[in-house]
């Protein structure tokens, strides 16, 4: 059988689809155990992570407002009621940073994670449908390490310091989106936080009179929450335009959890004493969009993000969050606008060239962390992506570029310098269709 | 060709797919280390006062038998120009060296004698010591036995005045006690039912030490044998000591009471810490100039260091280290370290360290150290290499 023949089977594509989103999933496990990330994931929960689509991604992050029928845009829960096919795609992101800061040697530091896992299915052909989705929500992933000196009364002794974290809170989505009429389409999703926040520190010595020690801690969160969405298409636009409005809100939650913490040494672990209880709030999460295609070759779209941290309250403390202060965090501003050219537009027969989506972005990130409570950090990016289209109809190999930097090296911060590639792989296939009789 | 463009992303995706999750770079720097260590804290040596350094209430064990523990019995009086008046009562018993021969046990005992190998002095060496010799009358345990335990004694035997030197001294027993202990000295159940005697000091300038080795009792029968009965358990009980310094404390060999220490370490009176290090020093005092010409000292060679629970049921042994010649001498080990780790995280039941003179040495010999509390405080200090837990 010749390979594009495997390749037009149906059998195949399903078993293909389920093969990459299986693959896919035991990367949770490996891309959390990375350590290779800015010292920015250690602090509040980690680093917020977000990952609508792929589309999305490279048009600077947002998506609101945006419409497809080719992906599953978990930005909106409102967009699902655009599905024809049964999708499925997942993501990944290697990371390349150089961070730099006064006084140190700049670093440099790689590593790869998962983006997210979606799926989604129509109920109702491009009018109501349903779609799950795993993501990280945080990420924690850092490593510092010093070689210093203490001056002892006998002998000056190397000791090597190292601080690192890793682990983060995931999301998994589950939402509904139904078309209400030809211009408002409105969806709702629930929304499970888990996750597992670790991080270590400890100290070495190269002279036997020390011990060595570490100290680990381990905090597991839990909770829920919902999402509302809604979209509005401007009507009474010629054909081949449109404008789109969208909007999220996401209701603020409490993750309960329990905190773990132990000391370790070359001949044992030792728990730190009881197991802590408590509680870390989540606050509310606005979004809105406008998306505008002004033809079919083009798609612009501009998005704000509004998450509420001011608010947070946990009865654990956090690297940059003090717990008796009760007020040391941000609120998170993300400003995104992006564009997308497709050259093909809706021209099925339109050469392979002509069918690659080409899309650029750029946005603004207040974090809602920080390592000194009087400086903002900020990261500012700009995101470019294609869309390879596959011998699978509807399947698409989208890869991703991301370029920004965060921080800066005055006040004793950190400057971070990034590129992130991502690779996305949407698999979008006919399913659960009555076969004609006879 | 144009298919093989089209093909090119699905060949292209499983090794990409590798290659992002594969990739990654071990390669931590120490950027940001600053930002880290306003909130955790840099890895630094931290000096820390004794919050008290006083005696205890728990007396030196003082018991000994040929395989473990004290192998003196001390015996004498000396008024110590700084520690004051020290009386030590010797405990000593015996055990047959053989079995007995026939012309021994069929004999009469007319003659026995004790014999004594002193090997430890300290005082007044040219004075002679007075003691009375006191029969036991029930059994003791030298494992467990203390300067201030009891011993039930009968009625003195005899009165004896002894040469403070070195070297075996001979003492005679009465023939009222060869007498009455006749058939006893005689007896396979001598070991248990003999239980030895008691050296009670009366006047002297010097205490002595009675080694194992060469003491014996001596019985002779007659007609037959002489038997031997070596030393088999020691002991010493000592009276209560008053310095005559103030602000002093001391850690008095065979004495009645140890020395605790107490540190800042726990809970609320300390942060978080990781420990890696601790080492505890002292200076005894230097004590020559009070002492006249001829008074034979003897400075113990070590000391002990073990931490007590709270109610010092648990006690574990630490370390026990030599004494330098001026006074000084530190601990400084895993153990130790561990235990201040411990308690700072408060998940130990040990309190308090005590510092003791190991049962081995055996002597009245004392360290005395400066305890001033308060302003200028002249308690030890314990040096800790520490890292704040963040």
């Amino acid at each position: 059988m010749k390979f594009e023949a495997i390749l037009s089977s149906r059998c195949y594509r399903s078993i293909l689809a389920g093969a990459v989103i299986a693959f896919l999933l035991p990367a949770l496990a490996v891309a959390q155990r990375s350590n290779d990330g800015s010292v920015y994931t250690r602090f509040g929960l980690g680093d917020r992570q977000t990952w609508n689509s792929a589309r999305g991604q490279a048009m600077g992050g947002g998506g609101y407002a945006l419409p497809s029928t080719l992906y599953i845009n978990m930005a909106n829960p409102a967009s699902l009621s655009d599905q024809i096919l049964t999708r499925f795609a997942g993501g990944l992101t290697y990371q390349t940073l150089t961070t730099s800061s006064d006084g140190f040697e700049s670093g440099r530091l790689a590593s790869g994670s998962l983006s997210g896992v979606h799926a989604a299915f129509p109920i109702k052909i491009n009018k109501t449908g349903i779609g799950l989705s795993l993501a990280p929500y945080t990420r924690i992933s850092y490593r510092i390490q010093d070689l210093n000196t203490i001056a002892g009364e006998m002998e000056d002794t190397g000791v090597i310091r190292e601080y690192s974290g890793n682990g983060g809170l995931y999301a998994l989505t589950g939402g509904i989106g139904h078309r209400l009429s030809d211009n408002l389409s409105l969806g709702v999703s629930a929304q499970m936080i888990f996750g597992l926040l670790e991080e270590a520190q400890s100290s070495r010595f190269n002279n036997s009179l020390y011990t060595d020690r570490t100290v680990e801690k381990s905090t597991r969160l839990r909770g829920a929450t919902a999402s509302l969405g809604a979209r509005y298409v401007v009507p009474g636009l010629p054909r081949g335009k449109g404008l789109v409005f969208g909007a999220t809100l996401t209701l603020p939650t409490t993750l309960s959890g329990e905190r773990i913490a132990a000391l370790t040494t070359s001949v044992g672990t030792d728990t730190l004493g009881t197991t802590t209880k408590g509680d870390a709030s989540i606050p509310v999460t606005i979004g809105a969009g406008v998306a505008f295609q002004p033809s079919e070759k083009w798609s612009l779209v501009a998005d704000l993000l509004y998450e509420g941290w001011s608010s947070f309250s946990s009865d654990f403390d956090f690297p940059g969050y003090d717990h008796t202060a009760n007020a040391d965090l941000n609120n998170r501003v993300r400003i995104s606008a992006g564009v997308e050219f497709w050259p093909a537009g809706n021209r099925p027969f339109a050469s392979y060239g002509a069918k690659i989506a080409y899309r650029a972005g750029l946005y603004s990130d207040r974090s809602y962390t920080s390592p000194d409570p009087d400086q903002i950090i900020r990261a500012l990016g700009v995101t470019g992506g294609l869309s390879l289209p596959s011998l699978l109809p509807g399947t698409t190999i989208d890869l991703n570029v991301d370029v920004g930097r965060r921080g800066s090296t005055s006040n004793g911060l950190v400057h971070d310098r990034y590129i992130r590639f991502g690779l996305n792989i949407n698999f979008g296939e006919r399913w659960f269709d009555r076969l004609p009789l006879g | 060709m144009r298919t093989s463009v089209r093909q090119l992303p699905v060949r292209l995706l499983i090794p990409l797919l590798s290659f992002f999750l594969i990739a990654g770079c071990d390669d931590p720097s120490n950027v940001g280390q600053g930002l880290v260590d306003s909130q955790a804290g840099e890895t630094r040596i931290l000096e820390m006062d004794a919050t008290s350094f006083e005696a205890n209430e728990l007396a030196d064990l003082t018991g000994g038998n040929t395989a473990s523990g004290s192998f003196y019995a001390l015996f004498g009086q000396v008024d110590d120009p700084v520690a004051g008046n020290m009386i030590a009562t010797g405990v000593v018993d015996f055990v047959p060296e053989s079995q007995f021969s026939t012309a021994f046990t069929g004999g009469i005992v007319n003659f026995a004698e004790l014999q004594f190998n002193i090997e430890y002095l300290y005082g007044d060496t040219t004075s002679a010591i007075q003691f009375e010799l006191l029969p036991i009358l029930s059994p003791w345990e030298s494992s467990t036995l203390r300067s201030d335990s009891t011993i039930q004694t009968g009625t003195s035997i005899a009165t004896y005045s002894v040469a403070a030197s070195k070297g075996i001294t001979k003492i005679t027993l009465p023939q009222s006690w060869v007498s009455n202990f006749d058939q006893l000295l005689r007896s396979s159940g001598f070991s248990d039912e003999f239980h030895g005697f008691v050296i009670q000091p009366i006047a002297s300038g010097a205490i002595a030490g009675i080694r194992f080795t060469n003491s014996q009792l001596r019985a002779t029968a007659v007609p037959g044998d002489t038997t031997t009965y070596v030393l088999s358990k020691v002991g010493t009980l000592t009276a209560p000591l008053s310095s005559s310094i103030e602000d002093v404390v001391l850690l008095h060999d065979a004495g009645r009471s140890g020395l605790d220490i107490r540190f800042p370490i726990a809970g609320s009176e300390s942060e978080p810490l990781m420990i890696h290090r601790v080492r505890m020093a002292f200076q005894a005092m230097n004590l020559a100039d009070r002492y006249p010409t001829g008074f034979v000292r003897s400075f113990p060679a070590s000391v002990g260091l073990r931490a007590v629970s709270n109610d010092g049921l648990t006690r574990l042994d630490i370390l026990e280290v030599p004494i330098n010649a001026d006074g000084a001498f530190s601990f400084d080990n895993g153990t130790l370290t561990n235990i201040f780790q411990s308690a700072n995280l408060e998940k130990s039941v040990l309190d308090r360290f005590e510092i003791y003179l190991p049962t081995d040495q055996s002597g009245v010999g004392f360290l005395a150290f400066p305890a001033t509390a308060g302003l200028g405080s002249t308690f030890p200090t314990a040096e800790l290499t520490v890292t704040p837990i963040n």
